[in-house]
């Protein structure tokens, strides 16, 4: 191994950026102001609820104390919309077929990318990572890395396909479907397919994949590539980069739509923290043009309007009117 | 399916031609007796009124857009249309609905998963201008190409096919009253992703910034209603004289003398229905007083202004609006000293009041509001009313208001209701949470506009229909009396109006009501059958032959 390569330092420079770029969309959404409420019903997370129903189905609901949530009830959904896309599967038949092992791919990619630190760090810690380790932990990741990057190279890739064919020839998608979109799907089939040759090729076992990623962790030289593994290896970095401006984001934004929208059913009760909040936003101005919004300048505005306080009795000579 | 040739850029079209042709062979088909039925969705517009409103959508006009005399004034309507966009997409401006709407139109895949799931496309014969997806992505690309702006390159790959002309702007203001933002197509999407929403920013932007708005929501529903104190137009006084008129109803309906309290200071329950009732369904708020009376509850209505009237149009299309009408609300609650306000049977008034507006109440308006079904499950069950559910031995099914269920999550109590008044109770397919909207959402229930009245209920109402009949096939002829437990006002007028456009009450003698009639013609202490269709039990006849 020789010194740090361009490769490498362009690996490091992207890693900064994709993480800068995460937090800041992250930074972005959360610090959005609080909205009206717009729950959607049912919540994954109410407990005895049989139908789907809300505290609201209780007398005097903001008197009692609030059940508190089921997080296990919305890690279920969740987990089963991830791992299973069970929601396509039952409303989308046809395109579940495309989109699921797509994701598969997709998540299995992350997978590949955690065996192959762990692999580094494993060798790194002077256990050797092959089929004839005499450590198992070291035989298991040998096999492992293979599984997992062979699943998320052919799975990625035909989703991919799929949905990129789905999109140009079904005539319910292809109107709906911009340019940009067919450009994302085309970079990630590029991603998937540099893979899964680069693997078929030259690195059938990820073991070329995991000395470089020793080498990132160590900053040490990188071992010899392919041209192709590079172009892999760099449109990874792009697309992770690019990804946060896209809709395929929607991994990262399911978390606000499910848990600040959907399943968001916090009451503004007096004196709590949400009601303090919400003060901050009562006194943006208004500046909507239409004349029965004119008069009004803040939020404010419309409470002290509508509470039509009767004037205080004029007093004259010490007498009240 | 998509039509072949369809383009989402045809919205910019200036032929001034509908970009949908309401063909009555397209519709859904609908169940015995209704399966021959080939009803024409015309736009039935005369010719100077074709002239004069837009109607290039669908041939239909909701919201009497003016057509512009000239180019400038069609390009000051644009312009505004845009500032109005801005506006949308500002935090400060539109601080109510940015983080839902930026994270619906970023991140919405159009998979069109949600297009099944939405009954005014389903109904249409899945036409396209109907699909929850078609307004989101025009807005996309606009919002793209003319407020997000970028290179040339950029511009072209985000979708820069959509121009912003006077034809796009008038058809996406119709477009935003073709959707009963029911938010089944929000249910259905795996991402969270709101197309109803959409629909409701739309509705806001036209009425917030451009003064667009159907006028029966806006001039003659929440402005009248903040004038006068109803949408209806109905007076304080006048409010008075029917309270009198509906006691003395209840005297000759019942044989029970009741004394309806209002503006009684500090009551525990301060209860407002929608006005509607106290015009077409008094002996709604007759079975309520009936109901609260009986359980000795310390209850009022209000005279003041606000205090009567439960509706909030707001909720549909202008959060100021909104507001304005929700604190008005509170502040004659506030006046009375009441313990909290009840909403009566309507659904939009419950999402109004105890949802949407929750987080503008400031700390001295934020008075306890809360659903009248809880309150009468407690009554029922408390055994202070006697019940025979013999009395209601009809079947009755249950429709569900979207407003009240998926959007306010109020499913099970009225269930558990009729469960112990009504033998016959049987549920729609599908119901609760799942439930399809009665066709009346978003404010159609009230609006006929100059030709939105066959539309309302041969498009969107049709999905509705078809779950009637089904639900009751087993029993459909009209020798059998049927009734919709409709708890809603709303919905009860799109019944109403869904039962006379089908012929529903000739062909298979199905009628409505509410819970409250209901559970009044269940009480062993009211001699005659409340319901005025309900067929007398055996025992009640036996006893009127006696009388005689």
């Amino acid at each position: 191994m020789g010194s740090v390569t361009w490769l490498q330092i362009l690996t490091y420079a992207f890693m900064a950026l994709i993480i800068t770029v995460y937090l800041a969309r992250l930074a972005k959404h959360a610090r959005m102001p609080i909205h009206l409420r717009w729950e959607l019903y049912p919540l994954a997370g109410e407990r005895n609820r049989p139908g789907g129903g809300s505290y609201l189905e209780d007398t005097e609901w903001w008197s009692r104390p609030r059940e508190e949530k089921s997080f296990l009830g919305e890690i279920r959904f969740m987990g089963e919309e991830v791992l299973l896309f069970k929601e396509y599967h039952r409303l989308n038949l046809p395109y579940w077929y495309c989109v699921y092992p797509f994701h598969v791919g997709a998540f299995a990619f992350l997978g590949l990318i955690t065996v192959l630190i762990v692999g580094a760090l494993t060798t790194m810690g002077g256990v050797e990572v092959s089929g004839v380790s005499p450590n198992l932990w070291g035989r298991f990741l040998f096999y492992a890395t293979p599984v997992v990057g062979g699943t998320s190279l052919i799975f990625g890739t035909i989703g991919s396909v799929a949905l990129l064919i789905g999109r140009l020839t079904n005539a319910d998608l292809k109107p709906y479907t911009r340019r940009i979109e067919y450009f994302n799907l085309a970079l990630v089939l590029a991603l998937f397919l540099t893979g899964l040759v680069s693997w078929a090729l030259y690195d059938h076992v990820f073991s070329i994949a995991r000395q470089y990623v020793a080498s990132l962790l160590t900053f040490s030289g990188a071992p010899g590539m392919s041209a192709l593994t590079v172009a892999h290896i760099l449109l990874v970095l792009a697309t992770a980069a690019y990804l946060p401006f896209t809709n395929m984001m929607h991994f990262f934004a399911k978390w606000f739509t499910y848990h600040k929208i959907r399943w968001d059913d916090a009451p503004n009760l007096r004196g709590s923290g949400l009601e303090s909040r919400l003060g901050t936003l009562h006194d943006l101005p208004l500046s909507w043009s239409s004349p029965h919004v004119q008069a009004l300048a803040r939020w404010r505005d419309i409470a002290q309007m509508e509470s039509r306080e009767k004037p205080a009795p004029r007093v004259k000579k010490g007498v009240t009117e | 399916m998509t039509r072949k040739g369809f383009r989402l850029s045809d919205v910019a079209r200036n032929s001034g031609k509908p970009l949908a042709n309401l063909n009555s062979r397209r519709l859904m088909e609908l169940p015995y007796p209704l399966e021959k039925l080939r009803e024409e969705v015309t736009s039935g517009l005369k010719e100077g009124q074709q002239q004069e409103y837009e109607t290039s959508l669908d041939g239909i006009t909701a919201s009497y857009i003016p057509r512009p005399q000239n180019e400038m004034e069609e390009e000051a309507l644009v312009q505004r249309f845009l500032d109005g966009l801005k506006k949308l997409f500002s935090a400060q401006d539109n601080w109510t609905f940015i983080q839902p709407l930026m994270l619906t139109l970023n991140y919405c895949v159009k998979c069109q998963t949600c297009s099944e799931a939405c009954p005014i496309y389903v109904s249409s014969g899945r036409q396209e201008i109907y699909r929850p997806t078609w307004r989101s992505e025009i807005l996309r690309r606009i919002y793209h190409r003319y407020i997000e702006g970028g290179n040339g390159l950029l511009s072209r790959l985000n979708g820069d096919d959509i121009d912003l002309s006077w034809a796009t702007v008038a058809r996406l203001a119709e477009a935003a009253y073709r959707c009963t933002i029911c938010r089944r197509c929000a249910q259905a999407c795996p991402l969270g992703i709101d197309n109803g929403l959409v629909t409701h920013e739309l509705r806001k932007l036209f009425s917030q910034e451009m003064g667009i708005a159907p006028k029966e929501l806006h001039e003659k529903g929440t402005v009248l209603q903040l004038k006068s104190g109803s949408s209806t137009g109905m007076s304080p006084k006048a409010f008075l004289n029917t309270v009198e008129f509906i006691e003395e109803d209840i005297t000759e309906r019942t044989g029970l003398k009741i004394r309806i309290p209002v503006d009684r200071k500090g009551a525990d329950i301060l209860l407002i229905h929608n006005t509607g009732e106290y015009m077409s369904w008094p002996e709604t708020i007759a079975a309520f007083a009936i109901i609260f009376e009986k359980a000795g509850l310390k209850w009022t209505l209000c005279s003041e202004l606000g205090g009567y009237d439960a509706v909030n149009y707001g909720v549909w299309y202008d959060d100021i609006q909104l507001a304005k009408v929700a604190l008005r609300q509170a502040t004659v609650a506030k006046e009375l000293g009441v313990g909290k306000i009840v909403i009566g049977e309507c659904g939009h008034a419950h999402k109004a009041s105890i949802v949407v507006a929750d987080r503008v109440y400031p700390p001295d308006l934020n008075i306890p509001r809360e659903s009248c079904f809880p309150v009468l499950e407690e009554i029922v069950n408390s055994g202070e009313l006697r019940l025979d559910p013999l009395r209601n031995n009809f079947p009755i099914t249950l429709h569900d208001p979207c407003n009240t269920v998926r959007l306010v999550g109020i499913v099970a109590p009225q269930r558990r209701i009729l469960r112990q008044i009504a033998p016959q109770f049987r549920e729609m397919n599908p119901h609760g949470v799942d439930n399809y909207c009665c066709g009346g959402g978003s404010g159609f229930a009230i609006m006929t506009g100059a030709n939105m009245y066959d539309w309302k209920l041969g498009i969107a109402g049709r999905m509705k229909v078809k779950q009637v009949l089904d639900v009751f096939q087993d029993v459909i002829g009209p020798e059998f009396t049927k009734y919709i437990c409709s708890p809603c006002s709303n919905c009860k007028a799109q019944f109403r109006d869904l039962i006379d456009y089908y012929n529903l009450e000739e062909l298979c003698s199905i009628h409505y009501t509410g819970l409250v009639e209901l559970i009044v013609n269940a009480m062993v202490d009211i001699p005659r059958p409340f319901l005025e269709a309900a067929p007398a039990p055996a025992a009640l006849e036996f006893e009127e032959e006696a009388a005689k």
